[in-house]
């Protein structure tokens, strides 16, 4: 405890604090900007840090990694394009909530409980880390499968209304995601023989596309139709915009939530964007009225900001515990970790301590700073939709294309934001919903390897992956979760067929 | 100042859309080179040992040219897409590929047409001769002869943690053939994946260089049963060769090393070489390069490419003849 309180009171010295406010500040910045991502913000700053000591390099990380991750929230709610890919969840009911002049509530939940999401994970890194690191090493290639399967039922959850729309926007998803060199054996898939396809489309300029072009193109055909595009309603708001008692109400959405990005992030290579999802479809299930979800109700808004707050202390985990980076942003942080000639390592607490509870300490201050620097900066974010839409959204464009390029730096990528923009723009149009497509684009590729790579393992069984107490429990929960709605739905239609003595439906 | 060449990275990839009008035709003359930054091509993504050798080489490097030397990470298709970017560049030295064994290794699994050869090779300037095989601390295996021993008893059953198709995979081919055993190859993904699996039990076997493994060797989880080299490792003296320990088994080390586009005129290449002695010769580099678990070292463009070709060579044959066995099956 003693080493602890000393790397506090190490991280309270002005200089530090004032690294950490440029830290969060940039990282709001990074997070709230569509295209612009925690990644990026680390990739540019990382070799910065290398000139400075471990103990402020990491801090700095680590500062703009919890800035950038809630500053997602502020693009989802207020322009309905997610700031970062671990606020997608967050558009769901922040930008209904946005449209019925709750912008200001709608962010004040969305801080807080990112603020409390992370303060739950945080707490958990820093008591609990080496035995919930250890459990992490019971999943296997089998595991993950069955996990990744289990979320990719989820997304008969998603579709509200139509599930059939549902699971073909899904198969939109999955296709895209096929595009490339196949895992483990490199064959070539749906390239064409062109070039830059071979490494197939990466999650961002998907997301951008999806996301942040559909949204110009659906605003920009409101504008030649001459309809008067009316800028958004403000309710006024006191504090962070929401009472006690819609706080105390929350409590078990919080908890769920925040475990559920816990888990998702302490499992190397998920991520925040499938935690935020899950974490939503989990509390709409749970829910009294999961009808609301969707409509604009603080629920969701909550669900989705805990989780992925909390995979930020998930994914910290197995990195300090184990030296094992669980996404592209911690193995960013291991390179600085090495770089400063630190062995990262089970024994990495021994060895050094000081410096694994200063990154701590700065976990917990960072986490503090960004709920005083967001409070602040609310009304500032909700003038934004005071901007008139012909100057804001060609700005977001720009920033889409050079974030979409700065990811892997080849053109290609900025230009594939297009194509998506136009998939984007047709589901619109057709009325398939987004989010199965993108959770599917993201497991896809994770559900294909860790089947391969598991098949290696039992050399070939599929039987032997039911023999896995963890990989049965969630295969056996994917089938329940895809057959109950069926047998509902075709319970519902015989129902219905014995009721009236019309054509039966279906 | 070299604060601000470091941002330059960021600030070249952020304005890249004025960038891609700069890099049109009209480069500057071989001779005044380099009269602007440098992009070195790195085709994997940053934070891992690809990257991290490149920064502190570039880091180094920038100083002596007097010109930035830009990061510029490509990722995508074992590093294809990145070395792709150089073979299709213009050949005057300012898009410059920072690379390993697996310029070789995509060729020989057929992703890239081209390998080592398609490039004009320059020099080595970082190794990784740590390669070491590993096992769980209490499989009961201390020497590699155990390994073969326990292979040769139940042929086919060791699991064996690789990645395909990447640089360990051909080493534990070359293994199975030298010493005529049959290990189970599992597909496990890249060095933290290894350790988790290695770590885990899922897997009996893993092929990784030392960095990173010393604490689960101390602590007892881990033991390592010898590095793949004709001497000690700088970089893991504490580790015998396999020969040490009885069994005559040998492998390459990690060979980073600079690419060129294939017309690049050779004063641009000449120019590197001298950069690349004078870094070399710099204690602060060779500081740096140790800090990172690599050895820092200068190998002429000539060295390097026999290197280079005795992998391609090697590794076609093992490919060969895998695809021989499988055949059969």
């Amino acid at each position: 405890m003693d080493i602890f309180l000393n790397a506090l009171w190490d991280i309270l010295q002005p200089a530090s604090v004032m690294l950490m406010f440029l830290g969060v500040a940039v990282g709001i910045v990074f997070g709230s900007i569509p295209g612009l991502s925690a990644a990026m913000a680390i990739a540019l700053f990382l070799p910065i840090t290398f000139t400075m000591g471990p103990n402020a390099g990491m801090t700095l990380l680590v500062s703009l990694y919890i800035g950038a991750i809630s500053g997602g929230l502020i693009s989802a709610v207020l322009l309905n394009i997610p700031g970062t890919p671990s606020s997608i969840a967050t558009c769901f009911d922040g930008a209904p909530m946005a449209r019925q002049g709750e912008a200001g509530k709608a962010l004040g939940v969305g801080i807080v409980f990112s603020f409390l999401g992370g303060l739950l994970a945080f707490t958990a890194l820093i008591f609990i880390a080496p035995p919930l690191a250890k459990f992490t090493l019971r999943f296997s290639p089998i595991e993950y499968f069955a996990i990744t399967v289990f979320a990719l039922t989820m997304i008969a959850s998603l579709a509200s209304g139509s599930m059939v729309k549902g699971l073909l926007s899904g198969m939109i998803g999955l296709l895209l995601a096929t595009v490339g060199v196949s895992p483990i054996d490199g064959a070539r898939r749906f390239t064409l023989d062109i070039d830059n396809l071979t490494s197939g489309f990466d999650l961002l300029p998907y997301l951008i596309g999806l996301f942040a072009i559909t949204e110009v193109l659906i605003a920009a055909e409101q504008f030649s139709a001459d309809k008067h595009v009316e800028p958004l309603a403000l309710k006024k708001i006191k504090g962070f915009g929401f009472t006690l008692a819609e706080f105390f109400a929350q409590k078990w959405n919080l908890l769920r939530s925040s475990l559920i990005g816990l888990f998702i992030g302490i499992l190397p290579g998920i991520g925040g964007s499938t935690s935020s999802i899950l974490a939503y479809i989990a509390a709409k299930k749970q829910s009294k009225y999961p009808e609301k979800f969707g409509t604009g109700i603080m629920d969701g808004v909550v669900a989705s900001e805990s989780a992925n707050n909390a995979t930020i202390g998930g994914a910290l985990i197995p990195l300090l515990a184990l030296g094992i980076p669980g996404d592209g942003v911690t193995a960013m942080m291991l390179g600085g970790f090495l770089i400063h000639g630190l062995t990262p390592g089970p024994l990495l607490f021994k060895t050094s301590a000081e410096f694994v509870y200063g990154i701590f300490a700065a976990c917990l201050v960072a986490n503090m700073i960004m709920l005083i620097l967001e409070f602040f900066g609310l009304r500032i974010y909700i003038k934004l939709l005071k901007v008139p839409k012909y100057i804001l959204l060609p700005i977001i464009v720009v920033m889409c294309v050079v974030g979409a390029f700065s990811v892997n730096n080849r053109m290609f990528d900025a230009e594939s934001i297009l194509l998506f923009g136009l998939i984007g723009y047709l589901m619109y149009k057709a009325k398939l919903p987004l989010a199965p497509a993108v959770l599917s684009f993201i497991l896809c590729p994770l559900i294909e390897t860790n089947l391969r790579r598991g098949l290696m393992l039992t050399e070939g069984s599929f039987l032997a992956f039911f023999a896995k107490p963890i990989a049965l429990f969630f295969l056996v929960t994917a089938i329940v979760a895809l057959i109950v709605p069926l047998v509902r739905t075709f319970r519902s239609h015989r129902a219905k067929a014995a009721g009236t003595t019309k054509t039966p439906v279906g | 100042m070299s604060d601000l060449n470091h941002l330059n990275k960021s600030v070249l990839s952020l304005c890249v859309l004025a960038a891609v009008g700069v890099a049109g035709p009209g480069a500057a003359l071989a001779k005044d080179y380099p009269a602007k930054p440098i992009e070195l091509i790195v085709p994997a993504g940053a934070g891992g040992s690809t990257d991290l050798s490149a920064r502190v080489f570039a880091k180094h490097a920038q100083k002596k040219f007097g010109k930035p030397v830009v990061i510029v990470n490509i990722k995508g298709a074992g590093g294809y897409t990145g070395s792709k970017t150089v073979y299709d560049s213009a050949p005057d030295g300012y898009k410059v590929l920072y690379t390993h064994a697996g310029i070789v290794t995509n060729n020989v699994t057929n992703t890239a047409p081209y390998s080592y050869d398609g490039f004009k090779v320059g020099p080595t300037v970082i190794e990784d001769p740590s390669l070491a095989l590993f096992v769980g601390g209490q499989s009961g295996m201390k020497t590699l002869g155990d390994l073969i021993a326990k292979a040769k008893a139940e042929p086919g059953k060791l699991k064996t943690a690789t990645e395909y198709g990447a640089f360990t995979y051909f080493m534990l081919l070359k293994l199975q053939k030298e010493q005529g055993i049959q290990l189970n190859l599992v597909d496990v993904g890249g060095d933290a994946d290894k350790t988790v699996a290695l770590l885990g039990g899922h897997v009996d076997v893993m092929p990784k260089v030392y960095l990173g493994t010393e604490d689960y060797i101390d602590a007892g989880d881990f033991t390592v049963l010898g590095v793949a080299q004709a001497k000690r490792a700088p970089n893991a003296p504490k580790v015998p060769t396999f020969k040490e320990t009885g069994i005559d088994f040998e492998y390459h080390e990690y060979p980073f090393t600079i690419f060129f586009q294939k017309d690049t005129p050779q004063a641009v290449i000449d120019a590197w070489i001298k950069i690349a002695q004078e870094v070399a010769a710099d204690p602060t580099y060779q500081k740096d390069v140790e800090k990172l678990g690599m050895v820092p070292v200068y190998k002429s463009p000539e060295e390097a490419a026999k290197n280079f070709a005795a992998m391609q060579a090697e590794f076609v044959e093992l490919a060969k003849e895998k695809a021989e066995v499988a055949g059969q099956k």
